[in-house]
């Protein structure tokens, strides 16, 4: 059992020392030239008014906008008495559409 | 060229000034990166990343920290933002293939093997690497800097923002956590044979 210990304490020694004197790994080849293209290629797809609209700050700040002016409308509509016409415009209206009780059958009166 | 010349003409757009930047620090950049995302084609994304960052923000570079420091500290964060989504991706992958129709296996990938590292420890090295992706993200980054680009506590320190005991507290807790799954996966070799 201590020897399978002290083995493993050993073994983990080991990988805990495997890094020392490690080189740097080097950049591979035309990295510039694939970097570059990519900027090109980001660059023409976007332009300057599509980066700056898709910048996270502003289009957060556009939604939330666009929220805050929707609940104020909602609420300034529900706030809002439901409309009572006054008793001239019920006339004026009955008026117009002929909603009147029409007295018909009082001026042209069919005796049996 | 000295630094504050090359951040003067960043600041102007010269694309030569940029190309200076990138062939001095490429190495630098792609090493850190690969330490930390562990494959060689992330490590190159992120890279990218990098010096895409640092020519569209060299205005926010106060020059109160060395320019190598601010890379770093880009990189380490690009670094580690990749490693966020590729853990998204991956639930991601691993969600849809249990309701796909095929039973297509989410393959782990293999051990990754830095290129740096001597041939006679290359199988030590590459156990040390699938242990220290398992380390919080502050004590992988601290232990790789130290470890894969040799940097000193205090320049740790500067790169993370941190107090240089803080930095030792770090490292000290990532070789404790380091040794803790090692003893589990050398018991459970033992177990195994």
């Amino acid at each position: 059992m201590s020897t399978k210990s002290h083995n493993n304490s050993r073994r983990i020694d080991e990988v805990l020392e495997s890094l020392e004197g490690v080189q740097r790994a080097k950049a591979p080849d035309f990295l510039y030239t694939r970097l570059k293209a990519r900027m090109d290629k980001e660059f023409d797809q976007g332009g300057f008014l599509g980066r700056w609209l898709t910048r996270p700050a502003l289009a957060l700040s556009i939604a939330a906008f666009i929220l805050i002016l929707n609940a104020t409308t909602i609420l300034e509509l529900w706030k809002q008495a439901p409309p009572t016409a006054s008793v001239e415009t019920q006339q004026l209206a009955a008026t117009d559409y002929v909603v009147s009780s029409y007295p018909v059958y009082e001026e042209n009166p069919i005796e049996p | 060229m000295n630094e504050l010349e090359l951040i003067q003409q960043l600041r102007e757009g010269d694309e030569l000034a940029f190309k200076s930047l990138v062939a001095t620090y490429q190495d630098m950049v792609f090493n850190t990166a690969l330490g930390i995302v562990q494959n060689a084609e992330d490590a190159e994304d992120v890279a990218q990343e990098v010096f895409i960052q640092v020519f569209r923000s060299i205005d926010q570079f106060k020059g109160d920290a060395r320019l190598s420091t601010w890379i770093y500290r880009i990189t380490t964060t690009k670094a580690l933002d990749h490693i966020r989504s590729r853990r998204r991706k991956k639930r991601f992958a691993f969600i849809t293939s249990l309701f796909s129709a095929n039973d297509e296996l989410v393959h782990e990938p293999i051990d990754f093997q830095h290129p740096g590292v001597a041939l006679d420890r290359k199988e030590q090295a590459a156990l040390l690497f699938r242990m220290i992706e398992q380390l919080p993200e502050n004590q992988k980054v601290a232990f790789t800097l130290h470890k894969t680009e040799g940097l000193s506590y205090q320049e740790i320190a500067e790169v993370m923002e941190l107090s240089v005991s803080a930095v030792e507290s770090l490292l000290f807790r990532a070789r404790q956590n380091l040794r803790k799954l090692l003893e589990k996966h050398f018991e459970q070799d033992n177990n195994k044979s």
